[in-house]
C-alpha cells in the first residue's frame, strides 16, 4: 500500500505521451510525485495551484497530506481519468431539476474497483479519516464522496451505541433545561400522554457537564 | 430524547392496522373498531429546537473520534446519505453530531416539498409531514371501519337508498356551451365528446385488475406486506423515472395494487410524481400489440434492472417451457367462453408472485402521500361497487337485461350508458366547479367505473379534463367522516343533477337517453 514515487512514476509514465505535461507534487514529508493532466484535472486544488503557479519543474508542495495517504491517491486519479465524465458530484446540486431529490443521494453504488480501493483504509487506526480529509483538501469529488459513503455504510443499521463504539465518540447526554425537553418530562413523571414520552431515548440522568 | 425515531416509526399505525386487518376480513370488524376507539390518539410531536450548547459543550464528544478532524460541511456530507431512521440513531450519539443532523440541508432531501417556511427547519416541516400522514392515516382507518360496519354504498360520500321508479323526460334543457360541451348531454345517445382514453377496454382491464387484487387481498392486506409493496412501487417509479419513456417495464401486481391507489388521486399522483421523479410517469393498463409482443422480455428486463439496482429479487422469472405456450391465468367473464391467451393488460401476475414482507430493507419510510389505509379503503371498491350496482338494477325494472350473477355488467351497450352518465358527471363539473360553493360533485359507483378507469391514463386524463372541464378533477376516494357535512354535500349534488338532467343521479346509468332502445 506504500505506494513508492518509483511506483506511481510509472504508472504515470504509461500515459504520459497521451496526455502530454506533467506536474510535480509533493506530500508534507518530502515525497514528490508526478502526475498527468488526467489526474490534475480530477483535483480542483492541484489544477488551481498548477494554473496559478505555472510551476514548471518545481514540485507544488501539497502541506496537508503525507505521502503514505497521496500515494494511493494518485492511484485512484490515474484508475479513475479514462472514466466519462458524468454529472459531476456536487453536494450544492440538490437543485438540479434531473436529480431524484428525495434520493439523490445514493451510497450503495461504489463499484468495485473503488470498494477495494477503500477497503484498505478501513482499518481501526481511521486512515479512512485521512484519505477523506486528504481529498476534500485536494478537491477530489469523486473520491469525498466514495469515502463519505463508505463511512454512511458503516453506519447504516446501527444503534446509538453501535455508532459510539465504532467510531470512539464519548456519550455527552443532551443534559437539561431547554436542551432535554423529553428527559425532563420522563424524569419528573410528568403525563407522560403519549407513547413518545416513553420511547424516549437514552435514560434522563442529570448531565453532570452542564449545570 | 429520540426525537426522530417517534416520529417517523409510528408503532402505533402498526398495531391499529393489524389489529383491525387480519387475513380473514369479515369477521371482527366492528369490534375492532370500538376497541379501537379507546386507544389515546397520539398527540402532536413535542420538540423543543433550541438546543443552545456552545462550542465548549459540544466538543467532549468526538474528542477522541477521528471524527474530530473532519469539517463539518464533510460530515453533512456523509449525513445526507443516511436514511431518517439512521439519522435518528447518528443524532443520539453525542451532541456535535445531533447539531449537525439538525440542519437544514439534511433534511430538505426528506421533505415532500422545497419550500421552506420562514419560521421552520426542514425538519420541523418534514416532522410536521409524517405526523398530517399519521392523522390521515387514522382518519382513513375510522372511514374504513365504519364502511365494513354498515356495509353502506359510498362512492365520495354518495349516499343512496332504494329509489323508485323513474322516466328519463324528454323535453329538452335550455343549454349553454360551456368548457368541452357543445351539446347538452341529454341531446344524444352517444358519447358527443372525445376521451384520449380507452375507456371501453380499460374499464374491462380495471374491473379484472381488481378482481384479482381482491382475491389476494387476504393475503397482501397486513400492515408489512403492504409497506413492502410500496417500497417495491417506489423503487419501481425510480426504474421508470431514470429510464427513457419508450422503455417498456412490467409491474408485478403487487406494484400495479399501490400503483391504483396512487392514479385514483390525480393531484396527489401529479405532485408526488413532480416532487419525487420530475416529471409524471404515464400509466395504462393497456398494452398494444407491440408491448404484448415484448411483454415477457420486457418483464426479465425489469427483473434484471430491479435485482442489479436494490440488489432484491424483483420476482420468480417465468419458468421456462418451451413446449406449452404461456396460457392465460384469468378469463374474462365478459367474453364469455373466450380465451384470452395473450393478456392486454400491462402488468405481470403469470408468475405466482408471492407477498411476502421478508426482505432487508427497512420499508418504514414511504415517501408518498398517501398512506397504508388508502390502499386498504381502495380494496373495497370492487366489493361496494359491485353491490351498488346489483341494488340499484333491482330497483329499477329493465326489461330484457340479464346480469351476470356476482359480476359488474360490462356489456358493450352497458358501457355505452355508463360513459353517458360519466359524460353527465364531467358536464356537472363543468357547470359547478369546486369554487362555485359545491365543495364537490359526488359521482355514483357507476360513475366511477369509468371515471376510474379515465384516471388510469394519468397525462391523457389531465389534458381531456382541461379540455373539456377546464381544471383537473380532482379525486378525493374516502372523504372525511363529517357525515352531517358530507349528506348536505350530496343532496347538493342530487339536487343540481335533477335540476340539470331531470332524472335521479342514482339509477341514471341504467337508462337509455332517448332514441336508444336495447
Amino acid at each position: 500500500m506504500a505506494t513508492t514515487a518509483e511506483a506511481s512514476n510509472t504508472t504515470t509514465g504509461n500515459t504520459e505521451t497521451a496526455t502530454g505535461k506533467m506536474i510535480k507534487i509533493q506530500s508534507n514529508d518530502g515525497q514528490i510525485f508526478e502526475v498527468d493532466q488526467g489526474v490534475v484535472e480530477q483535483s480542483s486544488t492541484i489544477k488551481t495551484l498548477s494554473d496559478l503557479m505555472d510551476v514548471g519543474d518545481v514540485p507544488i508542495p501539497l502541506p496537508n497530506v503525507k505521502a503514505s495517504i497521496l500515494g494511493p491517491i494518485v492511484d485512484f486519479c490515474n484508475h479513475h481519468k479514462n472514466d466519462q465524465k458524468p454529472e459531476p458530484i456536487d453536494e450544492d446540486d440538490d437543485d438540479d431539476p434531473n436529480k431524484d431529490i428525495y434520493e439523490p443521494k445514493r451510497s450503495d453504488d461504489i463499484c468495485e474497483w473503488d470498494l477495494n480501493f477503500i477497503k484498505q483504509f478501513t482499518v481501526p487506526e481511521g486512515t479512512l479519516f485521512d484519505i477523506i480529509m486528504a481529498a476534500n483538501y485536494l478537491g477530489i469529488k469523486t473520491l469525498l464522496a466514495v469515502g463519505c459513503k463508505t463511512i454512511a455504510n458503516m453506519v447504516r443499521g446501527k444503534s446509538s451505541t453501535e455508532v459510539r463504539e465504532m467510531f470512539n465518540i464519548s456519550y455527552d447526554p443532551p443534559g437539561e433545561g431547554i436542551n432535554a425537553p423529553n428527559a425532563i418530562e420522563g424524569q419528573a413523571g410528568t403525563v407522560p400522554t403519549t407513547q413518545d414520552a416513553n420511547a424516549t431515548g437514552p435514560s434522563p440522568q442529570p448531565d453532570p457537564m452542564n449545570q | 430524547m429520540n426525537l426522530i425515531k417517534k416520529c417517523f416509526k409510528k408503532p402505533k399505525i402498526k398495531e391499529n392496522l393489524s389489529r383491525h386487518s387480519p387475513p380473514e376480513l369479515s369477521s371482527q370488524h366492528s369490534q375492532s373498531t370500538d376497541e379501537r376507539k379507546n386507544l389515546p390518539t397520539r398527540s402532536p410531536p413535542k420538540i423543543t429546537w433550541q438546543h443552545s450548547w456552545s462550542t465548549d459543550e459540544t466538543k467532549n464528544g468526538l474528542e477522541n473520534s477521528h471524527f474530530q478532524i473532519i469539517p463539518t460541511e464533510v460530515i453533512l456530507h456523509i449525513f445526507k446519505y443516511l436514511s431518517v431512521h439512521d439519522l435518528g440513531n447518528v443524532s443520539l450519539t453525542c451532541r456535535s453530531f445531533k447539531m449537525i443532523v439538525d440542519q437544514d440541508e439534511v433534511w430538505k432531501l426528506k421533505c415532500n416539498s422545497s419550500t421552506k417556511l420562514h419560521s421552520k427547519s426542514y425538519k420541523e416541516i418534514y416532522i410536521d409531514w409524517m405526523y398530517e400522514k399519521y392523522l390521515r392515516n387514522i382518519e382513513l382507518e375510522e372511514v374504513e371501519a365504519n364502511y365494513r360496519k354498515e356495509r353502506s354504498n359510498i362512492s365520495c360520500g354518495m349516499h343512496w337508498n332504494r329509489c323508485d321508479y323513474f322516466v328519463r323526460p324528454e323535453d329538452k334543457h335550455p343549454f349553454e356551451s360551456i368548457g368541452g360541451f357543445r351539446k347538452h348531454p341529454h341531446e344524444s345517445k352517444d358519447m358527443t365528446i372525445d376521451l384520449s382514453v380507452d375507456v371501453d377496454k380499460t374499464a374491462h382491464e380495471l374491473i379484472s385488475l381488481l378482481k384479482k387484487a381482491s382475491y389476494f387481498q387476504p393475503q397482501w392486506r397486513q400492515s408489512s406486506i403492504i409497506k413492502q409493496m410500496m417500497t417495491r412501487y417506489y423503487r419501481f417509479m425510480q426504474l421508470k423515472a431514470s429510464s427513457p419513456n419508450n422503455i417498456l417495464l412490467i409491474p408485478t401486481l403487487d406494484i400495479e395494487i399501490i400503483w391504483q391507489t396512487h392514479l385514483l388521486r390525480p393531484q396527489m399522483y401529479r405532485d408526488d410524481c413532480m416532487r419525487l421523479f420530475h416529471r409524471i410517469i404515464d400509466h395504462s393498463l393497456l398494452a398494444n400489440e407491440m408491448e404484448q409482443f415484448l411483454k415477457e422480455q420486457a418483464f426479465i428486463d425489469t427483473c434484471k434492472l430491479y435485482e442489479e439496482r436494490f440488489g432484491e429479487q424483483y420476482c420468480p422469472l417465468p419458468e421456462q417451457n418451451d413446449n406449452e405456450p404461456v396460457a392465460a391465468k384469468y378469463v374474462y367473464s365478459a367474453f364469455g367462453s373466450l380465451k384470452c391467451v395473450i393478456p392486454i393488460y400491462s402488468y405481470w401476475d403469470e408468475t405466482n408472485f408471492d407477498f411476502s414482507s421478508v426482505s432487508s430493507t427497512n420499508h418504514d419510510n414511504n415517501p408518498f402521500s398517501f398512506t397504508e389505509a388508502d390502499i386498504i379503503l381502495d380494496g373495497n371498491w370492487l366489493d361496494l361497487c359491485t353491490k351498488y350496482m346489483k341494488e340499484m338494477i333491482s330497483t329499477v325494472p329493465v326489461r330484457g337485461y340479464y346480469p351476470y350473477d356476482d359480476d359488474i355488467d360490462l356489456s358493450k351497450v352497458s358501457i355505452t350508458r355508463l360513459k353517458k352518465s360519466y359524460k353527465r358527471f364531467l358536464y356537472m363539473a363543468t357547470k359547478y366547479p369546486p369554487s362555485n360553493g359545491y365543495s364537490f360533485i359526488h359521482p355514483t359507483y357507476a360513475i366511477d367505473i369509468i371515471w376510474h378507469s379515465h384516471m388510469q391514463e394519468p397525462l391523457k386524463y389531465a389534458s381531456d379534463c382541461i379540455r373539456l372541464v377546464d381544471y383537473i378533477i380532482d379525486h378525493a376516494p374516502w372523504p372525511s367522516v363529517d357525515t352531517n357535512k358530507m349528506k348536505r354535500s350530496c343532496d347538493d349534488t342530487m339536487n343540481a343533477s335533477k335540476k340539470e338532467f331531470e332524472n335521479d343521479m342514482r339509477t341514471d346509468h341504467l337508462y337509455n337517453t332517448k332514441g336508444f332502445r336495447l
